[in-house]
């Protein structure tokens, strides 16, 4: 079990994927400013998983869409792959969203006119892939995850769990070094969330990294080496997962 | 995504939102419906104006004529003539000097023009236009040309039909020596029975003024009664040589019969014709009353068309011709001013489309916003997959482009079965007119080009707004959205 580290550079030279400093955001609502993250610093080597629980505006998502790109820190930096995502310019973070990077969110955010084939194809739409190879390589993805049968399937005719497996698949196409899940599980009733465990597991032990913002403790617990519980933006707890 | 891929679902979208997209279609589509009607009609008489023109060949010839009514001050004369085929540019000179003649053909009689053509000209672009048979050789003394406007008169369809058929024609001359005679036997009569015995009695009453005035007013009514109708009749019975194309129009550079210059002066002897306005005219001057003036007339050709080669100065020879006391209708200098006045209501039209399509693009702009704000996750999950703010620009651009491209298709669609339509109405109304057949519209590949350039390039700007508004959206307000 590889703990998550706080220094900079591990012993054997090597950088961690994934290396936060510092970390503020800040949104301004008005004449209040809310601070979401607080000098948040937390390291993930490659290969390693990472759960974020807490309660709701702790932070978790917060911090998410900092590492996935989508939005920029007030201070602070965060390094993917040795590169600081607050100084990319916005083509950049999109080549880093386009091609680093995984995203499943709790509301599967498929988009409902098109088939569970062009939602997988969509993550690759933006990296340069002909339509034919995006094709064939979603085709892959969706039989991995169990949806081989169901390619053409609208995401109306789909269930909750077939919903998050497309969008699990659409986050793993473009092959990502980072996958990051935001209350993946939310939305599913047991059983779902329990294939949807495997498939998370799965991913973990192909060697992607995987950082979940989950509240459920169980699933933490099962899909990740480290927990770190968030408040009010901060890292109160660091632990390792009891398996 | 490729280009194709974007207007696929572009279209698939469209599809999608049909109520709306077919509202906001039908914007364009009335629109560049309009547009293609109106530029339709501009290139409708641009097209008809250029037709006659290449045709006649009407580039390379010049009309000259006296630049004022008395044509003794720069007469077209045989020496004018010769002078002009002297001029740098002038091929050849061909003066026209028609006079009315009665056309005969079966049973059906006809008024027209005829006028003579000289020997050289028979190889000119004044017959660049044969419908049927040939232009007659000099020595054919006893041959006649027509033009189809008398072919319509007599409503014969078949040109060829009419070549080698005899045609009588005959001019009729009234002559002031017909005139001159009805007065002497109006004063001879006067000097008989009852005449003589009432200006004696003048004589003897002293009444010397109304003796002279009933004299007068007796004598010029005699003259008239007998220029009028003691008319000299000259016929001619001629074989049809050949059928040119010409009508009675500003274009036509030939008269309906066109003769031989040895049968023209047999019709058209130089004598006065019926008309009395001539005849008042020529009292006035006094020519009535100079017969050998007479001679002068014919001799004097009304107006005289040059032939130009096509490196000629038309401007440089205008004005000389100008100086000389001529006035010159140049048909390169008219077209010039004719494309101009045609770019200038094309402009004007195309104002009016611009309106039109105006109000068109801001249907175009609400449907975009609308679209944007119900497509914000979407927007938001594109991004979150790597989309670029032109990525997402360029999605709503080609959008709101594929909306002008659609309606632009169908307004070109409609706007086509429209102006056929009326185009069709409208031929037949000016058939039963009289007026022969007039393209009044015409879509040519610029028409095509502008309507469709036009559709396009302003959907897509109207468009630019609202996609710069959806590039500029933040992903994580959008994917929180509901």
């Amino acid at each position: 079990m590889k703990p998550v580290h706080d220094t900079p550079t591990k012993p054997d030279g090597t950088s961690p994927l994934l290396r936060v400093r510092n970390l503020v955001r800040r949104y301004s609502s008005g004449a209040n400013e809310v601070v979401a993250l607080s000098e948040l610093t937390v390291d993930l080597e490659r290969g390693h998983s990472l759960a974020l629980v807490g309660r709701s505006g702790s932070g978790k998502s917060t911090l998410l869409n900092l590492l996935a790109g989508l939005d920029r820190p007030s201070s602070g930096s965060i390094e993917v792959n040795g590169r600081d995502l607050a100084s990319l310019n916005r083509k950049e973070l999109a080549a880093y969203r386009a091609s680093e990077v995984g995203i499943i969110f709790q509301a599967f955010q498929l988009i409902p006119h098109r088939t569970a084939l062009q939602n997988v194809e969509l993550g690759l739409a933006f990296i340069g892939n002909g339509r034919s190879e995006r094709t064939a390589r979603a085709q892959a993805v969706l039989e991995q995850v169990g949806l081989g049968d169901r390619v053409q399937h609208k995401p109306d005719a789909l269930s909750g769990g077939e919903k998050q497996r497309v969008a699990i698949a659409r986050a793993l196409v473009k092959n990502p070094t980072l996958l990051l899940a935001d209350e993946p599980t939310g939305n599913l009733d047991r059983e779902s969330t329990a294939d949807i465990a495997r498939l998370l597991a799965a991913t973990r032990d192909s060697g992607i990294s995987l950082i979940l913002v989950t509240h459920d403790l169980d699933l933490a617990e099962s899909l990740c080496e480290t927990i770190l519980e968030l408040e009010y933006g901060r890292v109160v707890q660091r632990r390792e997962a009891v398996r | 995504m490729s280009f194709g891929e974007l207007f696929r679902d572009a279209l698939y979208t469209l599809w999608r939102q049909k109520l709306r997209s077919s509202l906001t279609i039908g914007g364009v589509l009335v629109a560049i419906a309009a547009l293609v009607a109106l530029l339709s009609f501009a290139g409708g008489m641009s097209k008809n104006v250029r037709d006659q023109v290449e045709k006649f060949s009407l580039l390379q010839t010049m009309a000259v004529s006296p630049a004022t009514s008395d044509s003794t001050e720069a007469p077209l004369d045989s020496t004018a003539l010769a002078w002009m085929t002297t001029l740098p540019g002038v091929l050849q000179a061909y003066p026209q000097a028609p006079f009315p003649v009665h056309v005969v053909l079966g049973d059906d009689t006809t008024t027209s023009d005829a006028q003579a053509i000289p020997a050289n000209s028979r190889g000119s672009l004044l017959f660049s236009q044969m419908k049927a048979g040939e232009v007659f050789a000099p020595e054919d003394t006893n041959h006649v040309l027509i033009t189809t406007s008398l072919l319509d008169r007599f409503k014969i369809e078949d040109a060829d039909s009419l070549i080698g058929q005899k045609l009588l024609v005959y001019s009729e001359h009234g002559h002031p020596d017909s005139g001159y005679a009805a007065v002497r036997d109006t004063f001879m009569t006067s000097l008989s029975g009852r005449g003589i015995t009432g200006i004696a009695e003048m004589l003897r009453g002293g009444r010397m003024d109304s003796l002279s005035a009933m004299m007068f007013g007796q004598f010029v009514s005699a003259f008239f009664d007998g220029y009028m109708n003691r008319v000299r009749v000259v016929r001619d019975t001629l074989i049809v040589s050949g059928v040119v194309d010409g009508g009675e129009g500003w274009t036509d550079r030939l008269r309906p019969v066109v003769l031989p210059e040895v049968s023209a002066r047999r019709l058209n002897p130089g004598s006065f014709t019926q008309d009395p306005m001539s005849l008042i005219g020529s009292m006035q001057s006094g020519e009535a009353f100079n017969p050998a003036s007479m001679l002068t007339e014919t001799d004097t050709a009304e107006r005289v068309t040059l032939e130009l080669d096509a490196t000629a100065d038309h401007e440089t020879l205008a004005d000389t011709l100008r100086a000389h006391g001529y006035a010159v209708q140049d048909f390169a200098e008219f077209y010039a001013e004719f494309r101009k006045m045609v770019v200038l209501f094309t402009a004007g039209m195309s104002l009016l489309g611009f309106i039109a399509m105006f109000i068109a693009s801001l249907g175009i702009v609400n449907t975009m916003v609308m679209s944007i704000l119900e497509r914000r996750r979407e927007i938001g999950v594109l991004k979150a997959l790597g989309a670029e703010d032109k990525d997402i620009r360029i999605l709503f651009l080609v959008e709101s482009g594929t909306i002008g491209l659609v309606g632009s298709l169908l307004g070109l669609l409609v706007g086509w079965v429209g102006v056929e339509i009326v185009g069709m109405v409208m031929q037949e109304y000016l058939r039963r007119q009289g007026v022969g057949d007039v393209e009044l519209f015409y879509i040519g590949p610029e028409t095509i080009l502008i309507a469709m350039g036009f559709g396009v390039v302003v959907a897509t700007v109207a468009g630019l707004y609202p996609a710069s508004r959806a590039a500029r959206l933040d992903p994580v307000v959008a994917l929180r959205e509901e």
